[in-house]
């Protein structure tokens, strides 16, 4: 069974909720085919999972549920980034050094996506 | 929107957090029990106080709070007590924790590929247990940063360089650094952590789990010199531990006379924790003279532009003791006839200087024989009186682990006291341009030397950063 997507809208919603929101213009299948590569890194938080492409790094958690594989994510700032993910993804052949050196610096979302 | 628990714990004026529990209005999803909100108060600003283009201003962050409960739980001791930056920084102007995590976002290039793995882990390792960001990654909060500065905590902010995860929102105080005294903010945390959980179902938290054992006093210093003391000084390591489990209070654990002076620098090797902690002992028979501690004014190094008050405190000291705008006297003489120990002899390679004034009133300064040629040899003396004028510890250390804010202070101390700008003037006068003979007249008039001088004729505008290169080569040469 692959991982399932199950997005969080309340975090968007009234009353005011302080949730790391996605990119508007992301398309729709876009979490369902990143969570099937993300990586669990546990030095990085237990039940997360992690992915990054681009100028992009998202994490996701458990929705509902801690038994069922069903997930939503949100974007992290590169800067905010455990190094223990970066070393994962670089093991993993996902990201080179040189992508996670920029990530690295990052201090900001990208306005747009992607 | 109504919360059935809300308490405040601290003093707003100084550090205080706040929380909210409420009724989660997404019943159903996750941690739901623990939905509701906290503030960060400090000196009376709300750093955790936000503009949003979709609800206005807020003072809290309103979120789950159970991820927050537990990252304060997990790091409160090391939040609270751990002062050292695990790594050195050549860059200059590093204020406070939210620029040492900056300025180290490069490792430097003389690195192996694991030297520089093990460089972003520290780095990285340091940040997950000061930044306040690290509870929880899928909440928009402030980017603030806290560690311990010896009786102080220091709390540093910064959400003009770093931008929030949700767009729209911004953090209304955008940068900022605050010294507030650390027992009170470190109880205020604790106690926090404690009643959260009491009002929270299930096994959050248990208070033996998270209060400060005896071995925390290792997080006051820097990790390898705590090493060196566990390997090679049992006795003081046991003392140590004694102390910490007799004094700790919750998440915090008072400095000792050692840990206030091995926190400054880091020493890896036995005989240079004990040059040290003799150093520390290196003052005068007699206490200063009452004319010197007239001029002692202890305060809190500004982290924006300390320099300014360096220079205002040596141009005061110029009016009170009567010296004009002439060289100055014989430093070290001055300083013996005001009952200050004066000595210079071999330190650590990591030191350049050590400052001391005691609560008894006696003085010393001591100078690292083997510093390297440059600015800071040439300036050391006045610094470490820069130091003990303006410093409120008891012991002040210069080198490659010193606290930017107070030493950059001292240095302009002690670069205007010796090179008051009028005097600087009138040395230039008749020159028809600040070139080498120029500087050499000002050298030769107030006996300094080519790095200070030249260093000090940039920063008040005599010169740009391109002539003092220029000139500097050539004097040296």
């Amino acid at each position: 069974m692959p991982r399932a997507h199950r997005p969080y809208p309340e975090k968007h919603k009234w009353p005011k909720a302080f949730g790391s929101l996605c990119p508007r213009d992301m398309p729709e299948h876009v979490p369902s085919a990143f969570l099937a590569q993300a990586v669990a890194v546990p030095q990085a938080g237990l039940n997360k999972l992690w992915f990054a492409q681009g100028r992009w790094c998202f994490c996701a958690i458990r929705t509902g549920d801690r038994a069922d594989d069903v997930w939503h994510g949100f974007p992290v700032i590169g800067g905010e980034v455990d190094e223990a993910v970066w070393r994962a993804m670089r093991d993993a052949g996902r990201l080179t050094s040189g992508q996670i050196g920029r990530l690295r610096r990052q201090r900001r979302l990208p306005e747009r996506w992607p | 929107m109504s919360d059935w628990y809300s308490r405040q714990f601290g003093d707003r004026d100084q550090f205080a957090i706040s929380f909210a529990l409420g009724r989660d209005p997404h019943a159903g999803k996750g941690e739901s029990p623990s939905w509701g909100g906290f503030e960060l108060w400090v000196e009376g600003r709300c750093l955790t106080r936000s503009v949003s283009s979709e609800d206005g201003v807020a003072d809290a962050v309103r979120w789950h709070m159970a991820p927050l409960l537990r990252w304060l739980a997990t790091v409160g001791s090391r939040l609270v007590n751990e002062e050292p930056f695990p790594l050195a920084t050549m860059r200059d102007q590093v204020r406070d924790g939210c620029d040492w995590f900056l300025a180290t976002d490069t490792a430097p290039s003389q690195l192996t590929e694991e030297e520089e793995d093990a460089w972003f882990d520290r780095r990285s390792e340091w940040r997950r247990d000061h930044a306040l960001r690290h509870a929880d990654p899928s909440v928009a909060v402030p980017n603030v940063v806290i560690r311990r500065l010896g009786h102080d905590l220091e709390v540093s902010w910064d959400n003009e360089r770093w931008g929030s995860p949700r767009p729209g929102l911004r953090f209304v105080e955008s940068r900022g650094t605050a010294m507030i005294p650390a027992q009170p903010a470190a109880r205020a945390l604790f106690d926090a952590v404690l009643d959260l959980a009491a009002q929270l179902p299930g096994d959050l938290l248990d208070a033996d789990s998270i209060e400060a054992k005896g071995s925390a006093w290792r997080w006051l210093i820097h990790p390898e010199t705590a090493d060196v003391i566990r390997s090679e000084w049992p006795a003081l390591d046991k003392r140590l531990a004694r102390r910490a489990r007799a004094q700790a209070s919750g998440f915090f654990v008072p400095h000792s006379a050692e840990t206030l002076v091995l926190r400054q620098t880091c020493l890896t090797r036995l005989a240079d924790v004990k040059t040290l902690l003799g150093v520390a002992e290196s003052v005068g028979d007699q206490p200063l003279s009452d004319s010197f501690m007239a001029a002692v004014d202890p305060s809190t190094p500004s982290t924006v532009e300390p320099w300014l008050e360096g220079y205002e405190r040596a141009t005061d000291l110029r009016a009170r003791m009567g010296w004009g705008d002439d060289a100055l006297p014989n430093l070290r003489a001055w300083l013996k006839r005001h009952n200050a120990h004066v000595e210079r002899k071999r330190l650590p390679k990591a030191i350049d200087l050590a400052s001391l004034r005691r609560e008894d009133r006696r003085g010393g300064i001591v100078l690292n024989s083997a510093a390297k040629a440059g600015l800071r040899r040439e300036m050391g003396l006045g610094t470490a009186l820069g130091h003990m004028l303006m410093d409120h510890d008891a012991v002040t250390v210069g080198g490659q682990w010193e606290h930017w804010p107070s030493a950059a202070r001292a240095r302009a101390f002690s670069v205007m006291l010796a090179l008051p700008d009028d005097g600087v003037r009138d040395a230039l006068r008749g020159h028809r341009a600040v070139d080498i003979e120029a500087v050499g007249s000002v050298m030769k008039r107030f006996g300094t030397g080519p790095y200070a001088t030249t260093y000090h004729l940039r920063n008040r505008n005599f010169i740009s950063d391109e002539e003092r290169i220029t000139l500097l080569t050539q004097l040296v040469a």
